[in-house]
């Protein structure tokens, strides 16, 4: 009998102690996963037809849904865009005042900055299309850890073209990354974000 | 439940068709449904047509090319996600399989129309001629879309 409740112990203790265990990693992988966001981003400076633009002046106090693309891009970024329009109209009209999305050009090469303004508006009215130099671009890219690799087609008549990663950042009113939207997102899904970052920003 | 003579039967009849199908050009073979171009943006000189190429020969085909009055030049391309990054690339071609369904859409096999030589506007429609390895064309009328009206998302 006493051996019996002996091992009943034991074997409560081992149980309480895998759960702790298992709770402290999972806390820790959450932790890690909100910094991993919160890291990366950032204030940036980008010329938009009517001026610069910073993240912390003209847009702060607003949610930016923002997209890192090009205006050639034939598919994937229309794609994208169109998704966070439909997103975008979803939202109360409160809601969307509230809300300032930006699409960032990549290939300041082929965009100029009337091009983009037009190129944005198609999709959403009021939707900023914004672009800088080369560097400034490329930095700012960078610390979005958004990727994008300029690659000639030489059998294309497009020249060349730009792979990318295609993720819409969802940017809190504080200038913070609150969530991020990936390739293959729903419009849906993309409304809830911004809904969750107007919350609690 | 089928006799196996039934069964039997119905496999030699199966069986005549490549034979019979192999003496059809492509473009007979091969159904274009619902083609669509998105309509073209704002000083933008590309635009992209989708469809599905329906299949009803028992054998392989192959879409080699496109033309159209609309466009300097009509390449096929695909898009692969490699490495977090969406690429896209110009295929020499793309293959129908025997009795079935290839799907150009969104983020995947497309007809890139580059060099546009006039806007495409919501509402109106384009010739785009479709060629195959056997050398066959198909004539197609395209409408185009405003994808805000009109895309879906799957």
């Amino acid at each position: 009998m006493k051996n019996n409740r002996f091992i009943f112990i034991g074997i409560i203790a081992v149980v309480a102690l895998s759960v702790g265990i298992l709770a402290s990693l999972l806390a820790n992988r959450q932790v890690d996963k909100r910094q991993g966001i919160t890291s990366i981003g950032g204030d940036f400076t980008l010329q938009s037809s009517h001026g610069p633009v910073t993240l912390s002046k003209e847009l702060r106090g607003k949610v930016v849904p923002l997209y890192f693309g090009f205006a050639s891009c034939p598919d994937v970024c229309p794609t994208s865009l169109n998704i966070l329009a439909t997103a975008l109209r979803q939202l109360s009209e409160e809601e969307q005042r509230q809300t300032q999305p930006v699409f960032v050009s990549v290939d300041p090469e082929r965009d100029d900055i009337e091009k983009l303004n037009l190129y944005a508006d198609t999709f959403y009215p009021g939707m900023l299309g914004l672009t800088a130099d080369l560097e400034t671009i490329k930095e700012v890219a960078w610390r979005y850890r958004a990727i994008y690799k300029k690659v000639p087609l030489e059998d294309s008549a497009m020249g060349y073209t730009i792979d990318h990663s295609s993720i819409i950042y969802v940017i809190g009113r504080d200038g913070v990354i609150q969530s991020l939207a990936q390739h293959g997102t729903t419009p849906a899904e993309v409304t809830a974000k911004i809904k969750a970052a107007l919350s609690n920003t | 439940m089928k006799s196996t003579l039934e069964n039997f039967a119905f496999v030699m009849i199966l069986s005549l068709f490549p034979i019979y199908a192999s003496g059809q050009s492509t473009a007979d073979m091969v159904d274009v449904v619902e083609p669509y171009a998105r309509a073209s943006l704002p000083g933008i000189s590309i635009s992209v047509a989708f469809m599905a190429l329906k299949n009803n020969s028992g054998e392989r085909r192959t879409l080699v090319a496109a033309e159209s009055p609309v466009a300097d030049t009509v390449e096929i391309h695909n898009h692969v996600m490699s490495n977090g990054m969406m690429k896209m690339r110009k295929v020499a071609g793309i293959d129908l399989n025997a009795d079935d369904t290839r799907l150009l859409r969104p983020g995947g096999f497309h007809v890139m129309l580059i060099g546009l030589k006039q806007i495409l506007k919501h509402g109106e429609s384009f010739p785009l001629e479709l060629i195959y390895r056997d050398g066959s064309r198909d004539r197609v009328k395209v409408p185009v879309v405003d994808m805000n009206r009109s895309e879906r998302f799957e």
